[in-house]
């Protein structure tokens, strides 16, 4: 396994930052994963809307994170990610004030960009014409500038980029910043996602597509990954930012490394804009293309951190993905139950997650899961954390446009 | 000039331009003098064309900072305001 790992060049997690509706702060993130309690509650800034519930960033104040001058300039989808990147490099023990910047990179993953800063822009020229809109949209409205933010705030000068494969970005992000540093490309990549959906026109849509779970009766209960009575999703604001180097570099630098990156795999449906292929093909693909890339037999896998929607469709065609395909009866889990559904952060934040769970042999509870789907025959894990000693996970990421992206992580231990 | 900049200082334009540039745009009035130099205290273009509307939303005047310069003041800003509110 050693030789494997290094001759192929594993990318080690040396950093994590996390800012999502279970807390800020990876600790807290951890902590409150671990205990199943859902964050959605009833969302005051949707009031009015069909669907008023969601999952926000608890306590998230950008003036005393950031400062007061990033408060206003930055949209909420920078400003999370800015966060979780600086408790990402402190993890590390990277100081960008000492590094090369040049052999440092930034891709980050995003599906919607600044939602608020276009609904603000959008309101203000019916409202006020022209003149009355801000001077900032176009460094807060596209998806690029998340990047954009960081690269500034860390002297990061290597490539910079946002990749945009809807729900799929933060896993194709990881998948991507781990070919920057085995080209040799970059020596760190900053590697993750961020997403701030939560204004009045995005949450209108999803609803009007009949992606969002109805359950405004009972915001605790609405995401209920793999259970009977799921009915779609509960869409939720985070940001997760990964330090990603070399195996051999961290080693080298005496770092911790939290897990191991050792395959990627990516495809697409080529099916239908939304809805998954039932035969489930294009998933099982990027599943395969990330076992093959890892050197890993499909029963190899110990557990499936998955994507886990809570919507109908794509549980029962997640599950029989794992099912058909991961022959080692891997543990399951969705951490969505708790967090709510990041969209393009979702994939970063649950990579983190997959990566504390192997490192600490623990697998979180499916929060809800309370009448397990009948057509659903994996091992969802439920009610408490389960212990258990994880050699290689795999964690799952399906976009609306058919795109897949999965991820392999090892254990940095078991090699 | 130092005459001219502590003199302004006490006006109400002057006051209402370091209120807005501390309640919206999170800069400190301690900070703020005549002399002070906008680059300084991080406004760059982006950010004065903001303040500019802030101030236009609130004087109902328009007020151009587009024509400041990057080693403009704050008392430069001040005489843009002062003239675009019709004062001397």
């Amino acid at each position: 396994m050693a030789r494997r790992s290094v001759a192929r060049g594993a990318v080690a997690v040396t950093g994590i930052g996390l800012v999502t509706p279970a807390g800020i702060g990876t600790a807290e993130n951890w902590r409150r994963v671990l205990s199943g309690v859902p964050a959605a509650a009833r969302d005051p800034e949707l009031a009015g809307l069909p669907v008023d519930i969601a999952c926000r960033v608890p306590g998230f104040d950008p003036a005393a994170l950031l400062g007061r001058s990033q408060a206003w300039r930055l949209d909420r989808v920078s400003q999370l990610a800015l966060v979780a990147a600086d408790e990402a490099l402190a993890d590390a023990g990277l100081d960008p004030t000492a590094w090369d910047g040049a052999r440092v990179g930034v891709v980050l993953g995003n599906a919607l960009g600044g939602t608020a800063s276009y609904e603000a822009a959008h309101d203000a020229v019916r409202d006020e014409g022209p003149g009355g809109v801000s001077a900032l949209v176009m460094v807060n409205w596209p998806i690029n500038m998340i990047s954009g933010y960081l690269a500034t705030r860390f002297r990061a000068g290597g490539p910079n980029l946002v990749v945009a494969t809807a729900c799929a970005s933060g896993v194709t992000a990881v998948g991507t910043a781990r070919y920057l540093l085995r080209s040799g490309v970059c020596d760190v990549v900053l590697a993750g996602a961020s997403e701030a959906p939560l204004s009045r026109t995005p949450m209108a849509a999803y609803h009007r597509m009949g992606a969002l779970s109805t359950r405004t009766d009972d915001p605790a209960a609405a995401s209920r990954p793999f259970d009977a009575d799921r009915n779609g999703f509960v869409a939720a604001e985070a940001a997760g930012v990964l330090v990603l180097e070399r195996e051999a570099d961290a080693r080298a630098r005496g770092a911790r490394a939290h897990a191991l990156v050792t395959g990627y795999g990516a495809s697409a449906d080529g099916h239908h804009p939304s809805a998954p292929d039932p035969t489930g093909a294009g998933v099982e693909r990027a599943l395969r293309a990330a076992l093959s890339d890892a050197d890993l037999a499909p029963g190899d896998i110990d557990h499936v951190n998955a994507h886990g929607t809570s919507t109908k469709l794509n549980d029962l065609m997640e599950s029989q993905l794992v099912e058909r395909v991961l022959t080692g009866r891997p543990s399951v889990t969705s951490t969505k139950g708790v967090t709510g559904h990041a969209l393009g952060a979702a994939g970063a934040i649950e990579v983190a997650y997959a990566a504390l769970t192997v490192e600490n042999g623990l697998v979180p509870p499916t929060a809800n899961l309370d009448k397990p789907d009948p057509d659903i025959g994996v091992d969802v894990v439920a009610g408490a954390p389960r212990p258990q000693r994880i050699g290689a996970a795999t964690s799952h990421s399906f976009g609306f446009g058919g795109q897949n992206a999965v991820l392999v992580l090892e254990s940095a231990g078991s090699r | 000039m130092p005459e001219m900049s502590s003199s302004i200082a006490t006006t109400p334009v002057f006051q209402r331009i370091t209120t807005i540039l501390d309640e919206k745009f999170g800069i400190p009035r301690e900070d703020v003098t005549p002399d002070t130099v906008l680059d300084d205290i991080e406004l760059d273009s982006l950010a004065l064309i903001e303040v500019g509307l802030a101030l236009q939303k609130q004087l109902g005047a328009q007020v151009r900072t587009e024509d400041l310069s990057g080693s403009a003041t704050v008392a430069d800003l001040y005489e843009l305001v002062n003239t675009a509110v019709g004062g001397s």
